[in-house]
């Protein structure tokens, strides 16, 4: 892993947004002044692998990555990842969209942070309302305007400490 | 020639988009089957002549991983080539998944050309 968390969770975030989701970041910022809700939000947890090396063996860390996205910002990335109109997704197929886009980003960023020890994704599911965040664990978050709305991406690691 | 693909995958959003990115490549399928799990995939492969097969990791019921053991115990079924599309990009996981009988391992995100060339790699296509 070369890059600093905030910055890899920031990279693959805009490369899977283009490459697979056909939609461009306009700018990765924090969403100061927005104060629209989230319209849909996606967590998936996912558990650490084991490196074994010299005879010692290290558990590394497992976490979660939640995902929140604006109405708008949801239905455009369904639209262009399933090429359909603008605004004809029906929400449980934007719902799916989502998940889907939450486990690429996260499957990107885990392999680089965790590449040699491995890591296993659980199902993405729904988070609805407000959700319980993992005790002990570090936090990154990681904004973006895109073409249409805006999504967060925040990335809980569990602290190894 | 045109080729029987097999598309394994829980969301029905990503079997989509994977037959879309397949006609994109210019891969020549002749008839594409999708299933939802391992389970549903076996289900297919002993009804038909699948000619590759695409599957992801994390599936209900059965994941991809056990999918390739069970082929690799049909003697039938043992030589259908598996091409594994994952976001789970680590050595890791793509050693277990060599291991289990993985002829091929494209990360997401995928792109038609790299779908195509490693198609192409693993039914031996001569261009």
């Amino acid at each position: 892993m070369s890059e600093p968390i905030p910055d890899l969770l920031a990279i693959s975030a805009e490369e899977v947004l283009a490459n697979m989701f056909f939609t461009q970041v306009v700018a990765r910022k924090p969403l100061e002044g927005v104060t629209e809700k989230p319209f849909m939000g996606v967590r998936l947890c996912f558990l650490g692998g084991t490196e074994s090396s010299q005879g010692t063996s290290t558990s590394q860390p497992g976490g979660h990555l939640d995902l929140e996205v604006s109405r708008e910002g949801a239905q455009w990335i369904a639209s262009s990842f399933l090429a359909a109109d603008d605004g004809s997704v029906p929400q449980h197929r934007v719902a799916d969209v989502m998940c889907e886009l939450t486990n690429v980003v996260c499957g990107n960023v885990m392999s680089s942070i965790a590449s040699a020890s491995g890591f296993s994704m659980l199902s993405p599911e729904l988070i609805r309302g407000s959700s319980p965040e993992w005790p002990h664990t570090v936090h990154y978050e990681e904004s973006f305007q895109l073409e249409r709305g805006w999504l967060t991406l925040r990335l809980a690691l569990a602290d190894k400490t | 020639m045109s080729y029987q693909v097999l598309v394994v995958d829980d969301s029905a959003a990503m079997r989509g988009f994977i037959r879309r990115v397949l006609d994109l490549s210019g891969f020549e399928v002749g008839r594409l089957f999708e299933a939802a799990d391992g389970l549903d995939a076996l289900a297919v492969l002993e009804e038909h002549q699948i000619d590759v097969v695409l599957t992801d990791i994390n599936m209900p019921r059965m994941d991809g991983e056990e999918l390739m053991l069970h082929l690799r115990e049909n003697e039938d079924l043992q030589d259908v080539p598996v091409l594994v599309l994952s976001a789970d990009s680590s050595e890791a996981r793509m050693s277990r998944m060599f291991a289990a009988g993985a002829r091929g391992y494209l990360p997401k995100p995928l792109s038609p050309e790299r779908l195509r060339a490693e198609l192409d790699r693993v039914l031996g296509v001569c261009l």
